[in-house]
């Protein structure tokens, strides 16, 4: 058990590492080093040459790659080009509310998702069904961003229920704990509607299609011919096993969240990794560009282990015997 | 089989011809110049009205016209990337699959470092470094949609190459080249026709996503995409000019997904019950 999850480390590791060293050779494609941000006509073009020479930029492309990589280790990302703070201090200051928006909007997909792909694949071909289907089709085909400023144009500015944008009023920055919740959730509410509409769509199709083939199976035939009433079957002998495959259609999902991520931050200026992300590419912040990219690998990574880790623990097929 | 007992594939069959042929050819027959604009103009957008169907844009360009014409840019976005997504995934998954071993394991490192990667921000990113165009949108959707297309062909020739007819060709000694691409090739085809199909959808809306963000197709050239950009600074007076784009989006997308589900019926019917 412990040695399979060494192994899955590691190529976790060796993946980081190749995915930094592609982006680093892509950044390094882009016009100009950190030097020629330090445009100040009263260098020398001597100094700048020593400065280059101080800041690794002469040496070869894997050289600095490793130092980078180094500098990484210690905690050093980088200064952001734009703003000069560190990229780390931006990186971490933004992490909070995209948690907060990704694991609550992981939330609620799983207490949405998982009735109503019960619900159509149980009752396949019944009107129900065909309804959710109809339904998940048209979510899975809207443009996100889209959906974002059709409910701002529905709920911001025609009904006035939530702000249009950001993460917190300004004047609520001396309010009690209390009233400061209530107005970052009202923040949230649209972002999150906005990415439940589309992340639900695509995981209540693949839920639907585990149940069918669940239902299909043929210990469900034989509970069948014992007699039992179909809510016995659906719920106490297929119910534990459409869970399983539900855990891995979740940790699938991560990918597609971080990514809308990116998207529905920026519509909704929610101050998070993905709008951080955006920002930084309209204004080629390189720094922040490769920390971002980064952040993001290694999230979807732990996710991919985290939904591994719950199948191997929910899983007894899958537990190897000591 | 019953065309009547398929409604949606009437509808998506219907819908997309019908698209097709008017974004191929009312642009021939049609002399309005799409990115002509009046200097005169109020730079108020005029709402949907018998002379413009769909209303105007702030610069007084009719949005009907705008609209077919962003059709043929939409679409062969779709198309193209497509292609060039179906044809990378093919031949990484034969490759992989065939020959196995180290090769095996070297692509499907890749493959998923690939998917380890938040696609969207690694096409923003390249679109930065390169210039952003039409010509780069399709390219850079291409090269980053092709992962899963090489997974499904890979699986199909890893349990083609172990079937009796390929031991035969084998003991023919024929070579590799033909055996992969004339007897293994066709046959792993068919999932590939149904995830290419839908992979049109979704290239659809990468491709609006990024123009929409103002990194894809650039103006004066209309896509669905970057008229939603468009629309931005109007949402709240000219709303017809963010739902007209982005429900013609939805639909076609939609058109694409419902083909490609139908597909998959046709083609693997004892497959119902798998994703």
């Amino acid at each position: 058990m412990s040695a399979y999850w060494l192994k899955r480390f590691f190529s976790a590791i060796i993946l980081l590492v190749v995915i930094t060293f592609f982006s680093f050779c892509m950044m390094k494609m882009a016009p100009g080093d950190p030097t020629s941000m330090m445009m100040d006509p009263k260098i020398k073009a001597a100094d700048l040459i020593q400065l280059r020479k101080n800041m690794g930029l002469d040496q070869p492309l894997v050289f600095q790659y490793l130092l980078w990589c180094k500098q990484l280790l210690s905690g050093n990302f980088g200064y952001s080009l734009i703003t000069g703070q560190p990229v780390l201090d931006a990186i971490q200051e933004r992490l909070f509310p995209t948690l907060l928006l990704s694991l609550s909007s992981f939330v609620l997909m799983l207490c949405i998702t998982f009735p109503l792909g019960l619900l159509a694949g149980s009752l396949k071909d019944k009107f129900i069904d065909h309804f959710i289907t109809i339904l998940t089709f048209i979510g899975y085909s809207l443009p996100l961003f889209w959906l974002g400023l059709i409910l701002i144009l529905l709920f911001s500015f025609q009904l006035g229920w939530f702000p249009t944008s950001g993460f917190m009023d300004v004047e609520m920055m001396d309010a009690s704990l209390a009233m400061k919740t209530l107005n970052v959730l009202k923040h949230l509410a649209l972002p999150l509607l906005a990415t439940l509409i589309v992340s639900c769509a695509g995981l209540t199709r693949y839920h639907r299609f585990s149940i069918i083939s669940i239902l299909n199976q043929p210990y469900i035939q034989a509970a069948k011919a014992r007699g039992l009433s179909f809510k016995r079957i659906l719920f106490k002998h297929a119910f534990k096993n459409a869970a399983l495959p539900f855990i891995t259609l979740l940790g699938l999902q991560l990918p597609g969240l971080i990514e809308g991520s990116f998207i529905i931050e920026y519509v909704f200026a929610w101050p998070g990794l993905g709008q951080l992300g955006v920002q930084a590419v309209f204004s080629r912040d390189y720094p922040i560009i490769m920390a971002t990219l980064l952040f993001s690998a290694i999230l979807i990574l732990l996710g991919n282990a985290l939904a591994d880790l719950a199948y191997s623990l929910t899983d007894p097929r899958i537990r190897k015997p000591e | 089989m019953n065309l009547k007992s398929h409604p949606l594939l009437v509808f998506s069959c219907g819908y997309l011809i019908i698209m097709i042929i008017i974004a191929i050819f009312f642009p021939m027959l049609s002399h309005q110049d799409p990115y002509a604009f009046d200097p005169n103009f109020s730079g108020i957008p005029l709402s949907p009205s018998f002379q413009h169907p769909f209303g105007t844009d702030d610069l007084g360009r009719d949005l009907l016209i705008r609209m077919v014409y962003g059709a043929r840019i939409s679409l062969s976005i779709g198309f193209i990337a497509v292609g060039i997504a179906t044809v990378l995934g093919v031949l990484v998954g034969l490759i992989a699959g065939f020959f196995g071993k180290w090769v095996d394991a070297i692509l499907m490192r890749a493959v998923d470092c690939l998917l380890a990667l938040p696609i969207i921000f690694i096409i923003l990113t390249l679109q930065i470094l390169l210039k952003p165009s039409i010509f780069t949108v399709m390219a850079v959707i291409g090269c980053t949609s092709w992962m899963g297309t090489a997974r499904l062909v890979r699986a199909e020739v890893l349990s083609l190459k172990e079937r009796p007819f390929i031991l035969a060709a084998k003991a023919r000694s024929i070579s590799n080249f033909r055996l992969l691409f004339k007897h293994i090739l066709p046959l792993s085809l068919n999932p590939v026709i149904v995830s290419a199909t839908m992979g049109i959808g979704s290239a659809i809306l990468t491709e609006s996503a990024i123009s929409f963000l103002g990194l894809g197709v650039q103006p004066p050239f209309a896509s669905w995409g970057n008229m939603l950009q468009n629309s931005l600074a109007f949402m709240n007076d000219a709303p017809w000019m963010a739902f007209i784009p982005g429900g013609f989006i939805t639909v076609t997308v939609l058109a694409f997904n419902l083909l490609g589900d139908m597909l998959r019926h046709l083609i693997q019917p004892e497959g119902n019950g798998c994703p």
